[in-house]
Parts: C-alpha cells; sequence; structure tokens
C-alpha cells in the first residue's frame, strides 16, 4: 500500500523500502473529453546541487534530452495523455548519482500552453508516483488535486538526499511561464 | 474578481456562501444547469434545470430568464447531497458555434453583488457548439469553482452524452400484434394460423426521445387515435370570483407523403373531415374540459402521412401553466396499445406544447414524445421546420 502525500509532505523512501537502488517516477493526467486543442504534458526532470541549480544543460532532462549519464533517463515523450496509468515516466538509478547531486526535480508542463490558451486548471487527475523499478512496488503517490488554476509549469516533486537516505517531497510549485520558467528557475 | 479559463478556486476565498446567484450572459443562446453525481453523471435528469425544468426537485437550483440574463439561484443547504457538482452549460442555436457569440459573461453574485466574473470571447472557442462555463463542484466537503470553457462540437446532445445521458433516444418497441385469424375460414387453411395475441401493454413515454413503434398494416383499420384531456378549472377566486376555465385545444401540424402540408386545430374552426383527405381530423372543440373524453384527433390513414406534430396549447386560463391543469395526453393505436403522456411543464410563458411526432419510417409508424415547450405556434414550428406563416386569432 502506498503513501499518499499531501502538498508539502515528505517521507524517506530508503525506510519505506530499504532494498530501493531503481526508481521510476511515473506521471500521469487525464486526457480532454471535451473538443478542441489536446493537451499535450511533458514531464522533465532537473538534476540539482547543494544549491538547487542544474550543473549543466545536461541535468535537464526532458523530451529533446532524454538520458542524462548521471542516472535519469526519460522514456519518452507521450503526446496525447491516452492510455491509463502512467503517462510518462522518468527513471533514476540512484547509485549512479554523483555526490554533488543533492535533488532530482521532477516537472510537469504544458506544451504550447500559451498558443492553446491552456493551464492546469484544465488538467484532471494529475499525479506522480514512485516505484521500486525492481520489486515493482507503488511507494508513494501524490496527487495534484485542486490546487492549480492558471500555472502552466509546476515542480511536482523532489527526490532529495538527507544524510544517507533518500527522501520524497510533494511540492506542487506553480508557475505561470511555462518550461521556459523552470529552465530559468534552475539556473539555466 | 475576474477569473481566466481553466482557475479554479474555492467559493469561500470569493467571500460566497450557501446561496448566491449564478448569471449567465449570452444573448439569444441557451443555457442549462446540470446537476451531477460524484460520478459526474445526470444520474437524476430531474437535476437538469433549465427553461424547460426551472427548479431542481429539493427547490436548491432554480432558474428565471429575464432580460437577457439567465439567472440561476442557488442554494447549496437545500441541495441533495448526492449531486456534488453544477455545470452550467451554454448551447448555441442551430446553425451557429460558440464563435458566433461575439462576447459572454458567467458573473457570481452573493447579496446582488458581483463577486466574480468569468467572460470570453467568440476566440476562445474554435467550432464547439456547447461549451460548459462554469462549475460548482465539492472537492473533500469544499465547494469550489472552475472556469472550464470547455465543449463539444456535437453540442447538447454530446454535452448530455458527456453527463452519462441518452443522446441516442431508448426506444421502447410495443409488442405489435399479429394479423389476427379469420374469425371463420371458409376454406380448410393447409397451415394454422397463430393465436391472434391481444396487447394491452401500456407504454408510457416518459422521457423525452424516447419512440414507441406501431406496425402499419393494412388488414385492420389503421386509425391512430389521440386523446387529450385535462382538469376543469373550477376553483373559487379571491371574494367568490371564479377564474375562466382552461381551455385547451389539441391540434397538429402535417405533412403528407404527396408534399402537403398544413395545421388542424379548434383554433379558427379548421379541424379536419372525417373520411375526407388528409384522412386527420379533430372532433370537438372543448372549452372547459368538461366533456368526460376531452379533445380527440384522428389520424385516419397514417400510411399517407410523412410526419404529424401532435401538439396542445393552453388557448385561455390555466395561468399557472400546463402543471396546474394536469394536461395528459393518450394514443392508441389500432392494436389497443396505449401510449400515454403527462403534460407537466411549469413554465407559465411558454403555454405551446409539441407533445409528440408520429413518423412513417419504412413500414413503420414511430412516436417519439417531444414534450419540448414553446411560447406559441411560431417558435414551435421554427423548431420542426414545417414553415407555415401565423397570424394571432381569437374564437371569439
Amino acid at each position: 500500500m502506498a503513501i499518499s502525500l499531501q502538498k508539502g509532505g515528505n517521507i524517506s523512501l530508503t525506510k519505506t523500502d530499504a532494498s530501493l537502488t531503481k526508481m521510476i517516477i511515473g506521471l500521469g493526467w487525464d486526457t480532454r473529453s471535451t473538443d478542441g486543442q489536446a493537451f499535450d504534458l511533458d514531464a522533465s526532470a532537473f538534476i540539482a546541487n547543494a544549491a538547487g541549480k542544474a550543473r549543466s544543460e545536461k541535468d535537464f532532462i526532458f523530451y529533446n534530452n532524454l538520458v542524462n549519464p548521471d542516472g535519469v533517463a526519460h522514456t519518452g515523450d507521450n503526446k496525447t495523455g491516452d492510455g491509463d496509468g502512467d503517462d510518462e515516466q522518468i527513471k533514476i538509478d540512484l547509485a549512479k548519482l554523483p555526490a554533488d547531486v543533492q535533488s532530482v526535480f521532477i516537472t510537469v508542463t504544458i506544451h504550447e500552453a500559451e498558443a492553446r490558451r491552456q493551464n492546469f486548471g484544465q488538467v484532471r487527475n494529475a499525479f506522480a508516483r514512485v516505484v521500486n523499478e525492481i520489486s515493482n512496488q507503488e511507494l508513494v503517490r501524490y496527487d495534484l488535486g485542486e490546487d492549480f488554476s492558471t500555472e502552466t509549469a509546476i515542480i511536482f516533486a523532489e527526490i532529495y538526499r538527507n544524510g544517507a537516505e533518500w527522501k520524497f517531497r510533494a511540492i506542487g510549485q506553480g508557475f505561470a511561464g511555462g518550461l521556459g520558467s523552470l529552465v530559468h528557475h534552475f539556473g539555466l | 474578481m475576474q477569473l481566466q479559463k481553466g482557475q479554479r478556486g474555492k467559493l469561500t476565498e470569493l467571500g460566497i456562501g450557501q446561496q448566491f446567484v449564478v448569471l449567465l450572459e449570452v444573448g439569444q443562446f441557451d443555457t442549462a444547469c446540470f446537476g451531477v453525481d460524484a460520478q459526474e453523471k445526470l444520474s437524476d435528469d430531474r437535476y437538469m434545470v433549465f427553461y424547460n425544468q426551472s427548479t431542481s426537485p429539493d427547490q436548491a437550483i432554480s432558474f428565471l430568464n429575464q432580460a437577457q440574463q439567465h439567472r440561476y439561484t442557488i442554494n447549496l443547504q437545500l441541495l441533495n447531497p448526492k449531486i456534488s457538482k453544477m455545470v452550467f452549460t451554454i448551447t448555441a442555436p442551430d446553425n451557429q458555434n460558440m464563435t458566433h457569440l461575439s462576447s459572454g459573461h458567467i458573473v457570481l453574485q452573493q447579496n446582488n453583488q458581483e463577486v466574480a466574473r468569468y467572460s470570453f470571447l467568440a476566440k476562445d472557442f474554435s467550432h464547439e457548439k456547447a461549451v460548459m462555463g462554469l462549475e460548482v463542484y465539492q472537492k473533500d466537503g469544499v465547494w469550489r469553482l472552475h472556469a472550464c470553457g470547455q465543449g463539444f462540437a456535437g453540442g447538447l446532445s454530446a454535452l448530455v452524452g458527456h453527463f452519462g445521458g441518452e443522446v441516442a433516444p431508448a426506444e421502447i418497441v410495443a409488442p405489435v400484434t399479429p394479423p389476427s385469424a379469420p374469425v371463420a375460414a371458409p376454406v380448410a387453411a393447409p397451415v394454422a394460423v397463430p393465436a391472434p395475441k391481444i396487447s394491452l401493454t401500456k407504454v408510457n413515454l416518459d422521457k423525452r426521445g424516447e419512440t414507441a413503434k406501431i406496425s402499419l398494416r393494412k388488414d385492420i383499420a389503421n386509425t391512430i387515435h389521440v386523446n387529450l384531456n385535462w382538469n376543469q378549472q373550477a376553483k373559487r377566486g379571491f371574494l367568490g370570483m371564479s377564474t375562466p376555465a382552461a381551455d385547451l385545444d389539441l391540434g397538429c401540424m402535417f405533412e403528407l407523403e404527396d408534399g402537403s402540408k398544413g395545421v388542424f386545430q379548434a383554433l379558427g374552426q379548421n379541424m379536419g373531415q372525417k373520411g375526407q383527405s388528409p384522412f386527420i381530423y379533430i372532433d370537438k372543440d372543448d372549452r372547459t374540459g368538461v366533456s368526460a373524453n376531452g379533445e380527440n384527433l384522428y389520424i385516419e390513414r397514417p400510411d399517407l402521412i410523412k410526419r404529424v406534430l401532435i401538439f396542445t396549447f393552453i388557448y385561455q386560463g390555466a395561468k399557472n401553466g400546463f402543471q396546474e391543469v394536469e394536461g395528459r395526453m393518450k394514443m392508441t393505436d389500432p392494436s389497443g396499445n396505449e401510449i400515454t403522456l403527462a403534460l407537466n411543464n411549469p413554465d407559465t410563458k411558454r403555454t405551446f406544447c409539441a407533445v409528440a411526432m408520429i413518423q412513417k419510417i419504412g413500414g413503420e409508424i414511430s412516436i417519439r414524445k417531444e414534450e419540448l415547450y414553446f411560447e406559441h405556434h411560431g417558435t414551435a414550428d421554427e423548431h420542426f421546420g414545417f414553415g407555415f406563416r401565423w397570424s394571432a386569432g381569437s374564437k371569439d
């Protein structure tokens, strides 16, 4: 039984599952049931140092840079949000993350939100969950809920070091400027 | 406060309490409020509040059309706990879509003060014919709103389908009686004729869009009989003055296979004649409802028709609309199948009811319940597209 977190909540992944070395961050949302321009949501990851900044452009893992040699990989762009379960996934191999990595931030943005006049208020049932890739056990889940309205980019969650353990924090911080504002936020 | 498309928020954050008003300013476009359950389904269609059904059964949602403002008064305290979301929708007239509405506004009012406004322009939409404008919903015990602004190109039927309603009309097929056996066969029939089954099935067309079918057989008299009845208004008014008796009229707009069209109704004494083309007639004009068998319309040759719209309207009396006089209509086919419907719209302004459409489709006659209320003959005709010219008339 996975633990469900509220916005701002955190949990020790290491304590929840001592065997955890490789994980999948699954992100999902519901495709629109109405007519009009399709929603294309994109999951991305930002590897950050202790200052909360990306070390280089390679630390920004997204649809045009799917794999980072330090252990973070995006499984590929889903352009429609169709299907049950995870719409996009990011895999993290904790053992490969170098010592100067403090956190991996997981974000979701709306592609061409401004042109399509879309925002997170129109996205339904968005969630992030952490799955142990080896045991396939779901460890924690964060449902976005009703906290967002006009934002077009969201820092969903953070996987971070706390001494020897890895923790997960449900952040849920929104930005109005799409993916660009996140890139700027992480110092790129 | 100006709401943007997609914006969500708690009602309390806007200072909105348990009672408030949602005003839709959308020109000539129609609106409705769908009260849906936790699964977002319209599990009880009495919670679709609009001009034809102006109040929800719990009185929590009521509709008033006032000077181009569609005014929905909401009382959350009265609301059936099964209803967890109210969706205020906008529907474009025929041959138009949302881009034909240059601008529209949804205004939330508390104590006659505007507290929030969601405005939209034609360019916010593409070709949607029906749009969910505003949602007021309960999540984790807290009432919230969502400026939705999304919709369907398929119009009202797509919207109703979205809420789990019936898009395609459900068909109730009345059992068809097999040909009756000859009373006494002059020659011994080589094959036994199945015994006739007299069907006494009563078919109630309760929902708009439901249809029943009648087989068009040549071997029996095929007259379709439509009967209208209502309660006489005999109550004594204030100071013993009697209110005028309610006078309901039964009539039809018809179009035959050969292309000829016409209207029969008591008004103007144009009632048709038995045994004469077009083989549709009304028996009498019951001015008061005292006649035990009401008013009757007969279609003697249903095989000749293309379509016949059965209507009724309140000629006088019944100030409070159809509901007051408990109008009821019964249609009987030659096999004895009865199709009944109650006319119970409470809207006092719409005194014309398009009751049912009888259509010939293939070798069958289908009767479809319309029960659409209009202000007068002309607006009904516009809807059904017979294309008559109308002028005011009087019996006196």
